[in-house]
C-alpha cells in the first residue's frame, strides 16, 4: 500500500473532548483522521472526500438526531463505508433502529480501547492497518469447541396434519432436527413442551430472499397428530368438489 | 390419503355389530374406537377427530339422526365423513340420512365387502386437513443445535446446519460463551459468505454489537484470546 493511502476515518460528535480523544487514539494506529461537531458539517465533506469509516455518535445534542445522519451518510457517502455508531444509550431498541438505518455496527460509550481495535480492524481491512494493529494482538481467534444452540425466530405460513411450513430469512439443512417453541405451537400440539420436528425439505422463493421450509411432526407421536387434527379441524375449510 | 393407521369411530349400542365392523376395520389397518351412545360419542370427539364415523340410527338415548343434525352444526365434527350401517332399509330412513348429511348407508347386517369398498372409498378421497394463516403470520422460536468454534475480542464463530442471511440479528441460548454472559448485546451475522465445513455445516463470523468494557475484558480473561 502506498504511504499517501492512509486508512481515513471521520469521527462525529458533538462532544469536542470526545472527538479529540478518539483522534488521538486513531493516531497512535498510524489512521488519518478528521473530526465533526454537526452533521451539516461531515454531509459537506463526505460528499467530496469520502472517507474509509464513520464513527457516528447517535446523541448529536437537541436539534440533530443520529439516525438522521445515518441515512444521509448512506445516500451520500460509498454504500459500502462502514458506519458505527458510538453511545451511551444501552437500550436494544436503540441500536437495532440505528443497524435499520444503514449502521453496521454499535459501540457504547465509555470506549473500550480492545473492542475499538478490534473493529477498526474488521472494517478497516488494509494491510498495513493490519500490521500496525496486528502488533496489538488484537484480531485473533481462540479455538474452542462450545455446544450451545442458535435461536432463530421463523414465521409459521401453514398447518397441515403431518407437520407445518414456516418462512424464514435462513436457510436451514434439510434433515436438521429443531425444535419450535411459543403460543401457537403449544395450541398446535396441545403440550407445555417445545416441540421437535425434523426439516424435510428449504427452498428459496423465487424472487425473495426468503426460505420456505416443511417441518415434518415425529409420524410416530400418534397423539401429536390426533392434536393436530382436532386443531385444524376447527379451522380447515373442506375445499368445494369440482363438478 | 391411505387406509392404514387412520382412525374410525364406531357408534353402536351392539356389542356383536361393534365387533363385527371393528374386524372388518382393523383387517384394513385402521385404528378403532368405539362409543355405544351419542353422548359418549360426543365425549370423545372433543377431543380425538376421527377419519371417519360408522353410525347407526337407533340408539338409546339421542338417535342417529339426531347425531347428523348436531355433526352439520358443529364445524370440528363436520369435516369427518359419516357412513350410516341400519337395519333401517325403508326408502324414507335412507333420505332421511343422506339429507342430513350422511355420506353413505350400508344395510345390517353387515356385509364385509359393502362395508370396506365404502370405507376404503371414502378414507380414500379424504383429502388433509390444511390451515393456512389469512393475514398475520405467527412468529414462532426455533431452536437448533450449534456449535461456537472459535471466540475473538469482539465476534466468534459459529457453526450449525443454518445458512444465516447476510447482517441479520440471532441469538444463542444460554446466552453466554465461556461463562461471558452475552444478554446486553447485540449479536449479528457478518456481511461475509458463509462457508462451510467438512460435514457440510455452515460457518458464520458473529458479530457481537455494543460490548462494554468489562464484558470485553471477560471474553479475554475466560480464554477468549
Amino acid at each position: 500500500m502506498s504511504a499517501d493511502r492512509v486508512p481515513l476515518v471521520y469521527v462525529v460528535d458533538d462532544e469536542e473532548s470526545f472527538n479529540s480523544l478518539l483522534a488521538l487514539v486513531l493516531k497512535r494506529y498510524g489512521i488519518r483522521s478528521e473530526t465533526f461537531q454537526s452533521s451539516r458539517a461531515v454531509l459537506k465533506k463526505v460528499k467530496t472526500h469520502p472517507p474509509d469509516l464513520c464513527i457516528v455518535d447517535l446523541n448529536l445534542g437537541p436539534h440533530e438526531k443520529g439516525y438522521d445522519l445515518i441515512a444521509s451518510l448512506r445516500q451520500l457517502g460509498n454504500p459500502d463505508m462502514p458506519i458505527i455508531i458510538c453511545s451511551s444509550d444501552k437500550e436494544r431498541q436503540v441500536i437495532s433502529h440505528a443497524l435499520e438505518m444503514g449502521a453496521n455496527d454499535y459501540l457504547l460509550k465509555p470506549l473500550d480501547r480492545e473492542v475499538l481495535t478490534a473493529k477498526l480492524l474488521q472494517y478497516i481491512k488494509t494491510a498495513e492497518l493490519g500490521f500496525s494493529l496486528g502488533e496489538t494482538n488484537s484480531g485473533g481467534i481462540y479455538q474452542t469447541e462450545i455446544e450451545t444452540h442458535l435461536h432463530l425466530n421463523p414465521k409459521i405460513s401453514q398447518v397441515e396434519e403431518s407437520g407445518l411450513t414456516i418462512i424464514s430469512k435462513h436457510l436451514i439443512l434439510k434433515g436438521s432436527v429443531v425444535h419450535l417453541e411459543g403460543e401457537v405451537i403449544r395450541e398446535i400440539s396441545g403440550r407445555d413442551k417445545p416441540l421437535m420436528v425434523t426439516i424435510v425439505s428449504s427452498e428459496l422463493n423465487p424472487g425473495e430472499e426468503i426460505y420456505t421450509a416443511y417441518l415434518e411432526f415425529d409420524p410416530t407421536d400418534k397423539q401429536l397428530i390426533e392434536n393436530a387434527r382436532a386443531w385444524l379441524s376447527k379451522r380447515w375449510t373442506k375445499p368445494v368438489p369440482k363438478a | 390419503m391411505s387406509v392404514q393407521g387412520k382412525n374410525v369411530l364406531i357408534i353402536d349400542d351392539s356389542e356383536e355389530v361393534r365387533y363385527l365392523e371393528r374386524k372388518i376395520l382393523e383387517n384394513l389397518g385402521l385404528v378403532v374406537t368405539e362409543a355405544t351412545t351419542i353422548d359418549l360419542a360426543m365425549d370423545i370427539l372433543k377431543d380425538k377427530i376421527p377419519h371417519l364415523i360408522i353410525l347407526d340410527l337407533d340408539l338409546p338415548g339421542i338417535n342417529g339422526f339426531d347425531f347428523l343434525t348436531i355433526r352439520s352444526q358443529t364445524p370440528e365434527i363436520k369435516v369427518v365423513p359419516v357412513i350410516v350401517a341400519s337395519s333401517r332399509s325403508d326408502k324414507e330412513s335412507v333420505n332421511k340420512a343422506l339429507s342430513l348429511g350422511a355420506n353413505n348407508y350400508v344395510l345390517k347386517p353387515i356385509n364385509t365387502v359393502t362395508l370396506s369398498q365404502r370405507v376404503i372409498k371414502h378414507i380414500g378421497s379424504l383429502e388433509y386437513m390444511r390451515y393456512t394463516f389469512p393475514y398475520i403470520l405467527p412468529e414462532v422460536s426455533l431452536q437448533i443445535k450449534a456449535q461456537v468454534t472459535g471466540i475473538g475480542n469482539t465476534n466468534f464463530i459459529l457453526v450449525s446446519p443454518v445458512r444465516l442471511a447476510k447482517n441479520c440479528p440471532i441469538n444463542i441460548v444460554p446466552p453466554s460463551i465461556n461463562r461471558v454472559n452475552l444478554a446486553g448485546c447485540v449479536l449479528m451475522s457478518s456481511s461475509d459468505t458463509a462457508g462451510r465445513n467438512l460435514s457440510g455445516r455452515y460457518i458464520a463470523d458473529i458479530n457481537v454489537m455494543g460490548l462494554k468494557e468489562t464484558i470485553s475484558k471477560q471474553m479475554k480473561k475466560n480464554g477468549a484470546i
